[in-house]
């Protein structure tokens, strides 16, 4: 399914925003209205949290399924990639893994438009939350999702995180 | 971008609710940092709490050791090394609102050393302000012991020089507090008058921890200008308190320090070693914060039942699995992961964050209807030292 994206990704987001509900790129510029993210695992995961927590009625499928370090969807992956390249976002690297995620000026206007459909009481919600997401580091919000979402945690490469 | 300290009411000891405001928001006094065991506990646990909304101050905190003092003067790499570990740590409150300090923190055989030679002064302070310069976080609040600060020794005053890192803030319009050691009464009184007089680039005067008995006379000269210091616009922080005494009573030495003369306090962030070097087992570490008494009693000595415990954090804990895991420890019976992880000791900490914010609130809220002493000798253990040492 994630080739299908890749081969017509304009396609895919012109035919998901249609649809009036938030897609993966969507999400990742409200998560990112809100400041920084830092760290490619910190990245899947606060997406995933802001979808399932925040977003959940507002948002399509983003297709997240266990992987080595829980949820991962490769639509939060390309949608970075996409993101990057319309301009949107700035990917700044600082060795392996420890990529930042920032809004460009571009990208807060998008955001900016995307918030506006969304009530005010879920705007800071997910505000508030992520205060609290970037709070703990990689292995906290590891230890978070796998405690709360065990189902994605099988196939974990740091199953000392798991909390039974 | 200024912070402004705002005087409000005055109770008993001159004991004040003062309004810090900042860029990006404001808090009110008397209240206690937010520290790196916190946020560690909160990823140890993996427990949803917004520490820096509850409080919005956070303190991070360089330690300079003599093993330091040997990286900064011969690695290196080691510059890039602090700022990208320091860059990591603020990234954590980065998008919080919380007024964020970094505290540059040498021990005791450090400042021997600065004090002892221009050279290895020269040589710290090089390194802070390569730290300060090169950091992208924006930090509103830089903390320095006075020895990095100035030429003098603490018992020599008279021909002061500035050293390149006082020039250097002031001619960047940094602002920042000088740590006074509060055991040198002569430091403190020196010192305190001295930065009283300083410009807005200095808000708050920031003295150590120590008990009333061993600083007394430190202290009754400090809050005999309590009232003065806060007319001046600027508020009293103490920092490296313990969480509890080594020995004696069990009350909280960050909540204490707030009955003496602190506006914010800032637990010391240091790892426990037993005597024999190792960690104490996480289930004999476990204190659990008591409301009643502003007190940190261990498991033995608690003393009301576990649910009326429980019910101070349910509302913000609201998840099944950490309640199991608080009844089990509370009840003596964690399980080998919950030791394995040093959750009880996270737990532990998890919840004096969240009761003693509370408290503080309470406090402020007995300052402003003038009952301190009320609100005082509601909490006995804690009333109880304070009378002792005629506070």
């Amino acid at each position: 399914m994630s080739v299908e994206f890749l081969l017509d990704w304009d396609k895919y987001v012109k035919s998901k925003s249609s649809n009036g509900k938030l897609n993966a790129s969507d999400i990742i510029l409200l998560l990112l209205a809100n400041g920084k993210t830092t760290g490619k695992t910190m990245m899947q995961k606060q997406v995933f949290l802001a979808y399932r927590e925040v977003l959940k009625d507002y948002s399509e499928d983003l297709l997240y399924h266990p992987d080595k370090y829980g949820p991962f969807s490769s639509l939060v992956g390309d949608s970075l990639k996409y993101l990057r390249n319309q301009g949107l976002i700035k990917i700044i690297n600082r060795g392996e893994g420890h990529q930042t995620y920032l809004l460009t000026e571009e990208g807060k206007r998008k955001a900016e438009e995307i918030s506006r459909k969304l009530p005010d009481e879920i705007k800071n919600a997910l505000k508030n939350q992520k205060i609290s997401w970037d709070e703990w580091d990689t292995k906290g919000i590891l230890r978070y999702v796998y405690r709360k979402y065990p189902e994605y945690a099988t196939k974990t490469k740091v199953p000392e995180l798991k909390w039974d | 971008m200024g912070l402004d300290v705002i005087p409000h009411e005055r109770d008993v000891n001159n004991i004040s609710r003062l309004e810090i405001k900042y860029g990006r928001g404001a808090f009110e006094t008397p209240n206690r940092f937010v520290n790196k065991h916190d946020l560690n506990s909160k990823s140890g646990l993996g427990v949803n709490v917004t520490l820096t909304k509850m409080r919005n101050l956070f303190i991070n905190e360089y330690r300079i050791n003599l093993e330091t003092l040997q990286s900064i003067q011969n690695t290196n790499d080691y510059l890039a090394n602090v700022i990208a570990r320091l860059e990591d740590e603020f990234n954590r409150v980065d998008n919080s609102n919380a007024l964020k300090a970094l505290y540059f923190s040498p021990n005791k055989n450090v400042i021997k050393k600065i004090t002892g030679g221009s050279n290895i002064r020269k040589n710290v302070t090089d390194f802070i302000i390569d730290i300060i310069e090169n950091l992208s976080t924006e930090i509103d609040l830089y903390l320095f012991r006075v020895e990095l600060l100035s030429h003098i020794t603490l018992n020599h005053f008279g021909s002061d020089r500035m050293t390149g890192l006082l020039d250097f803030l002031r001619q960047n319009d940094l602002i920042f507090s000088p740590v006074i050691p509060i055991k040198n009464d002569l430091a403190v009184t020196n010192y305190t008058e001295s930065y009283m007089k300083e410009s807005s680039l200095v808000p708050f005067l920031s003295y150590t921890y120590s008990s009333y008995p061993y600083a007394r006379n430190s202290y009754r000269f400090i809050m005999n200008r309590l009232d003065k210091i806060h007319e001046k616009n600027k508020a009293i922080i103490t920092l490296d308190a313990p969480r509890v005494a080594s020995w004696g009573a069990d009350v909280s030495r960050i909540h204490y320090s707030n009955f003496v003369i602190s506006d914010i306090t800032a637990e010391s962030f240091r790892i426990v070693f037993d005597e024999k070097g190792k960690g104490n087992t996480p289930a004999m570490r476990f204190r659990l914060f008591d409301k009643d008494n502003l007190s940190l009693p261990e498991l033995n000595n608690i003393k009301k039942r576990p649910e009326e415990y429980w019910s101070d954090v349910s509302s913000e804990i609201n998840e099944n699995k950490i309640e199991q895991l608080f009844f089990r420890i509370i009840n003596r019976s964690p399980n080998a992961e919950d030791i394995k992880n040093n959750r009880p000791v996270y737990m532990s900490r998890i919840y004096e964050n969240i009761v003693s914010t509370k408290e503080y609130s309470k406090m402020r809220d007995s300052i402003r209807t003038s009952d301190l002493i009320g609100y005082r000798k509601s909490k006995k253990e804690m009333n109880s030292l304070l009378e002792k040492e005629q506070l």
